[in-house]
């Protein structure tokens, strides 16, 4: 029984012996050196490089696009990225040479050493700018995407209130504590080998193949154990290993390119800015009539992965409610500034800002509590979602938010007297969100993702994936799916080294579909490998398979309960007979599963996971310095494989959520990142976070391995927006933007003094706003 | 300069240019790859080490003055005495990544050196929050550690007596009216 | 890493005689470091800007002292933060500098950053400069060929980061006068998060309680001006008032004149005007009830 239980980390004992090896922890003997030399504006065209005296050039090897055998692109959705820019710059720090040596330091100081001539062109560099300009130069964006569903204008004809709110957030960095970094060379077969830190090696190999014009079986992509990605090394990794791969092809040696911080942060995607508007119609009972929402992302100079980052916001941003008339409108901007990218949550922190925080707003307008106006329009089995898609079972709103109310102490804690003076003012606020896990509609079905097995001749059970451990526990909690399915010992089960040599493409490690999609078939392999392990000692020892179990390390005789021999000898014997034990079967997605991806209509996901975060904050008068007080978080992950590491999983994710909500904003000045650095993009530190109440509602999900759904990236929509909620109940000021920074709480709080001034002054005003409403 | 330092409980000497970091120092001249490299500007604490029994930051230390100095590293705690905080850290889920992790123990066993030179109580968890507060996680919300951390504590506190790998601080500390810990400012650079 | 190209001269004399006569010898050309934590910060970003020579003061066991002399506390330049905090002396004489050496990055930073690192840099968000500032603290200098000169603090700063500091002298250590007795001093700040930060305000306050009034009052902001700065009409106007948080928004006006805080990457001048007072009015609120708690 290893599923539900904490079974340690495999990695661990390694970890924190300081023997686990990183990328960076790999010298390989003879290797040099990479470093990039980057834009300095953000559009333009560059007239000349040129090398200038002082440096020995002869003692470097240089490529630009030109040395790129294949074409200069890094595919993602669409094919429109460059590996190196070629003549024309779209972004400050966007690549334009690559410089490798032997030596790191005189390395870098080369490369800071290349001047380049630009002709700068007129650039765009914000959301709004890129909104007032309709368009952006040499930037292509995704198409807009539309979802419509019931009759919007009877809705809001219906209402007896109308609210209207629009909510903004800035970029994000994902902050992993090891930054990006690969190691490149060439085997004399011709083969490329790139080994890093990274989420896709897959999607790594598919890169090197069109950049190098090779077929797949010549690129060779490992993945080292991952110092987090949080998505950040979903869509990277493919550019880097470009970079050191090319580099180590014209110097004929193993290149080594790992990012200092500085370089991480300003040259590598964040999450996207968002701005997204919702107007929402709602009955005098506080039932939703009608709901318009307006998502707005801005993609960056390139396309990369925005497309399914908006489709992603577009379907969640109706949030967990119902509305009998729902109309959602997506668009992605292009800017020139870095291409923004996969970060956990993927579009949806952006739209759940938004929702839960206008959830929160339509209940003050209406005096009503807000978790009573959430239980009164949330989606419950039996409904369908914006998309249409009919919920069955699975569904846990209610459950959630009942259950974080109550373990929180909500109702006390909203109902505390007033702080005397210099004491810090409470304030407590929730949110409401879902997940919906693996891709999006019938993205399982096209990727089947592969999983293999073996059965070593030791008789241990190797799982052969693609999926990285980046923290998150792939390497503990496959074994423990595996072990249960067959009823032997965790210890018994390993997961290979994600080696695309060796391993099927069981697909990217992203979606959080590593359990529920990966983790289904680790589950149906080791059920048919424990049949095959049987049906062979059947055939040695006599009777049918079903007359024998294994349990532990051994293959027991169900009529005796004794042991007929150890999976040790019974897999030699098997080795034996009939070579390597071997299987390999991919992903079947339910055939009940419905998308229209032109009109984003039907079953966006398989099944949605469901939370609530519930926060208290104590703001200080005198700063209005914020700090988080209290958290209690309630998740139905369905059943839950590894308790310990889940918990760890909802505790860092709230921890992230909680930096988007009070400290992290990326700040900009003419294209180029000003706080490339911990001293000013402030994450939270151990004094800044309180202790983190993690819960579990189990509620199965048939379809993933003994019930699980996928958790990774749920618990960072909840802090976010109920910080905002929190301070807006304390201090009455009305949050709209991220993170509420004392800065701009201040800001907020001047101007509605102002407006209050001139209200009293223009008697019309307050005729004027009801009317608004 | 030639530099000559105990690392790990081994005496050391290397020819360097006195303004080489210590981390690289560690990760390339003596391969030992278990202290990372974070930020380098001593801002994410994940290169933390133990220089004369006080936690600091390795990207921050010119290696020229390690000259005659302890220092212990990832790979030397568990003979440091630091073992059962590293078993705390498996059992509990504290390591996630493990990027932040070698840095976390150190400073968590600087801390409870500290406490233990000063009379303090190390299990006091504002304390240890304050302990950690130079080193940056992403993946755990810092809960995982703080527990780990503190059932670690608990563990060292049953040992009979201080690690004989534990060398006291350089301080140079002067202060008449000062009380001391154990072994306070014996140690000369 | 491999070496660099041209090797960095490195020093690391062990009495201040032997540190004075390299001083004397290089001047500007060698870079005086302590502990190392702004240093190597510069180091690494920069590194084609860097010095042809450093000069380590750490070894120098004569400047990490902290001793009680006859009218003065003096503390020598490479005491670390992570002493100053442990300091009886201090905890007794100044708490307001053990609070602001607790608020110093965290603890691998208090380790080994120094008093006399954080004074030298001269950056006005350097965290013990208010304190040292309403001591009034008398800074030591001493070069090897003019000897030993005392400058008050208030005329070691001469813009920003500018200080009066000679190219053969080093900074030895800051005398502070031993404050009279019912002196209450307190040391608040605010930053980006509650550790590990750097300060956006910070003041320091120092005042003699005298039954509920104040005297000899000395106020100093930090983050708020090209240097960390005193209040002198501020503080005339506190002055024999009673000490409570609704005193500092009576003087917020005298107060806000007298900083100069502008917008950059880490707050805004409008912020920093307004936590200014919200500052003072912690200190204030923490007077009135030390001297609440002297008076009971």
């Amino acid at each position: 029984m290893s599923v539900g239980e904490s079974v340690a980390r495999k990695d661990g004992p390694d970890k924190v012996r300081g023997l686990t090896r990183y990328i960076d922890d790999h010298n390989p003997a003879g290797c040099w050196f990479g470093a990039t030399v980057r834009s300095a504006i953000p559009h333009g065209r560059i007239k000349n490089i040129s090398f200038p005296k002082g440096t020995r050039w002869d003692r470097f090897v240089m490529a630009t696009a030109k040395a790129i055998p294949g074409r200069n692109c890094v595919p993602f959705l669409t094919e429109d990225l460059v590996l190196l820019a070629d003549g024309y710059v779209r972004y400050v720090n966007e690549p334009i040479l690559l410089i490798a040596g032997p030596n790191h330091d005189e390395v870098e100081r080369a490369a800071r050493a290349v001047e380049i001539d630009y002709e700068p062109l007129p650039a765009i560099l914000t959301l709004d700018e890129a909104i007032a300009a309709g368009t952006t130069d040499g930037c292509q964006v995704p198409r807009p995407l539309h979802i419509r569903r019931g009759d919007i204008e009877e809705g809001f004809a219906r209402a007896d209130t109308i609210v209207e709110g629009t909510y903004r957030v800035g970029h994000q960095e994902h902050v992993y504590l090891e930054t990006n970094g690969f190691i490149a060379w060439w085997e004399p077969d011709g083969r490329v080998v790139v080994k890093g830190s990274m989420q896709c090696p897959y999607y790594v190999q598919r890169a090197l193949k069109m950049l190098f014009a090779l077929p797949g079986e010549k690129v060779e992509v490992i993945a080292t154990p991952t110092g987090g990605a949080f998505g950040g090394k979903e869509d990277f990794p493919s550019v880097l290993a470009g970079h050191a791969a090319l580099l180590s092809r014209e110097v004929g040696r193993p290149v080594k390119m790992v990012y200092n911080r500085t370089e991480d942060f300003t040259s590598t995607t964040k999450r996207h800015p968002a701005r997204v508007h919702y107007r929402t119609g709602v009955d005098k009972e506080g039932t939703f009539t009608a709901c318009s929402v307006d998502f707005v992302l801005d993609g960056g100079a390139f396309i990369t992965m925005s497309p399914v980052v908006l489709s992603r916001g577009v379907i969640h941003a109706s949030g967990p409610y119902h509305y009998p008339a729902i109309e959602i409108h997506g668009r992605c901007y292009a800017t020139h500034t870095p291409p923004n990218g996969a970060f956990r949550g993927f579009g949806v922190p952006q739209v759940f800002f938004g929702i839960e925080r206008h959830v929160d707003r339509i209940a003050a307008r209406l005096g009503m509590d807000p978790v009573e106006i959430r239980r009164r329009n949330l989606l419950k089995p039996g409904m369908r979602t914006a998309t249409g898609q009919l919920l069955r079972d699975g569904v846990s709103a209610a459950e959630v938010l009942a259950d974080a109310v109550d373990r929180s102490g909500y109702r006390e804690r909203s109902k505390r007297p007033a702080p005397g003076p210099g004491e810090p003012r409470r304030g407590v606020g929730l949110a409401l969100y879902m997940h919906g896990a693996g891709f999006t509609g019938s993205g399982e079905a096209r990727m089947k993702s592969l999983v293999g097995m073996r059965l070593t001749r030791s008789g241990r059970v190797e799982i052969l994936t693609a999926s990285t451990d980046m923290g998150q526990g792939t390497r503990t909690v496959f074994p423990q799916i595996a072990a249960r399915a067959m009823n032997i010992d965790v210890d018994q089960v390993f997961v290979a080294e994600p080696d695309t040599a060796r391993v099927p493409d069981s697909g990217p490690t992203v979606a959080s579909r590593t359990v529920t999609i990966v983790g289904r078939v680790v589950q149906q392999l080791a059920e048919t490998l424990a049949r095959r392990i049987l049906r062979f000692v059947a055939e040695e020892q006599g009777g049918g398979p079903d007359g024998y179990a294994l349990q532990g390390t051994h293959v027991l005789s169900r009529e005796h309960g004794t042991p007929v021999g150890t999976l040790a000898d019974i897999a030699a014997r098997m080795t034996e007979a009939s070579g390597d034990v071997y299987l390999e079967q991919g992903y079947t997605l339910n055939p009940d599963i419905r998308w229209n991806e032109e009109t984003h209509e039907g079953d966006a996901y398989p099944v949605y996971a469901w939370g609530c975060t519930v926060v208290e904050v104590a703001l200080d008068p005198d700063t209005l310095e914020v700090q988080t007080t209290q958290v209690t978080a309630s998740h139905d992950i369905g059943t839950v494989v590894n308790p310990v590491l889940a918990e760890g999983q909802v505790e860092g994710g709230v921890a992230q959520s909680i930096g988007y909500g009070l400290y992290e904003e990326v700040h900009w000045h003419e294209g180029r990142m000003l706080n490339p650095g911990f001293t000013n993009y402030v994450i939270p530190t151990s004094v800044d976070l309180p202790d983190i109440d993690a819960g579990f509602v189990e509620n199965p999900f048939p379809d993933g391995p003994f019930g699980a759904k996928g958790l990774g990236e749920l618990p960072i929509h909840g802090a976010a927006p109920a910080i905002a909620n929190a301070i807006a109940q304390a201090t009455g000021i009305d949050v709209c933007e991220l993170p509420v920074t004392p800065e701009r709480l201040l800001a907020a709080s001047n101007a509605a003094a102002q407006g209050a001034r001139d209200d009293r002054h223009d008697p019309a005003s307050e005729t004027k706003k009801g009317e608004a409403t | 300069m030639i530099v000559t330092f105990t690392i790990n409980g081994r005496s050391c000497q290397i020819d360097v240019p006195g303004d080489h970091r210590l981390l690289d120092v560690l990760r390339v001249n003596l391969g030992l790859t278990g202290t990372k490299e974070g930020c380098g500007e001593g801002e994410c604490g994940a290169c933390s080490v133990l220089l004369d029994g006080q936690v600091v930051n390795a990207c921050l230390i010119p290696v020229a003055q390690v000259d005659g100095a302890q220092i212990v590293t990832v790979e030397g705690l568990e003979a440091a005495g630091g073992g059962p905080l590293q078993e705390a850290f498996v059992a509990l889920g504290a390591a996630q990544c493990g990027s932040c992790t070698p840095g976390m123990l150190m400073s968590a066993y600087g801390h409870f050196l500290e406490s233990l030179r000063n009379g303090d109580d190390p299990q006091d968890r504002e304390g240890i929050r304050h302990a950690l507060a130079g080193n940056l996680c992403r993946c755990t919300g810092y809960q995982k550690i703080i527990d780990a951390v503190s059932k670690g504590y608990e563990e060292l506190a049953r040992m009979p007596s201080l690690p004989p790998a534990a060398p006291a601080p350089q301080t140079g500390h002067n202060d008449p009216s000062h009380g001391g810990g154990p072994g306070h400012g014996s140690l000369t650079g | 890493m491999a070496r660099s190209l041209a090797e960095i001269r490195f020093y690391t004399p062990k009495t201040l005689e032997e540190a004075l006569a390299i001083r004397a010898a290089e001047r500007s050309d060698a870079m005086p470091m302590a502990g190392g934590t702004d240093v190597m910060v510069w180091r690494r970003a920069a590194p084609d800007e860097g010095p042809a020579a450093y000069l380590s003061l750490w070894g120098l066991r004569e400047l990490k002292q902290i001793t009680k002399r006859q009218s003065c506390i003096e503390i020598g330049a490479t005491a670390t933060f992570a002493q100053l905090a442990r300091s009886p002396l201090l905890r007794e004489n100044f708490p307001a500098l053990v609070e602001a050496a607790r608020h110093v990055g965290a603890a691998q930073i208090q380790n080994r950053a120094t008093i006399g690192g954080n004074v030298v840099n001269g950056s006005p968000a350097g965290d013990s400069l208010p304190v040292l500032a309403v001591a009034p603290a008398m800074v030591v200098l001493t070069s090897k060929g003019r000897g030993t000169r005392r400058v008050p603090f208030g005329a070691f700063y001469t813009g920003y980061r500018q200080t009066v500091l000679e190219d053969d002298e080093l900074l030895v250590s800051f005398e502070l006068p031993l404050p009279p007795p019912g002196t209450w001093s307190g040391f608040e700040k605010v930053g980006s998060r509650r550790a590990q930060t750097i300060s956006k305000v910070m003041a320091a306050l120092q005042a003699r309680l005298d039954g509920d009034t104040l005297h000899g009052v000395a106020l100093a902001y930090g983050s708020v001006a090209p240097t960390v700065i005193r209040l002198p009409r501020t503080e005339a106007l506190l002055e024999g008032c009673s000490p409570s948080e609704r005193l500092a928004d009576d003087v917020s006006g005298t107060l806000n004149q007298e900083i100069a805080p502008i917008d950059d990457l880490r707050s805004t001048a409008a912020y920093r005007r307004f936590a200014a007072v919200g500052l003072l009015r912690r200190l204030l609120r923490r007077c009135a009830a030390a001297q609440g708690r002297a008076a009971a």
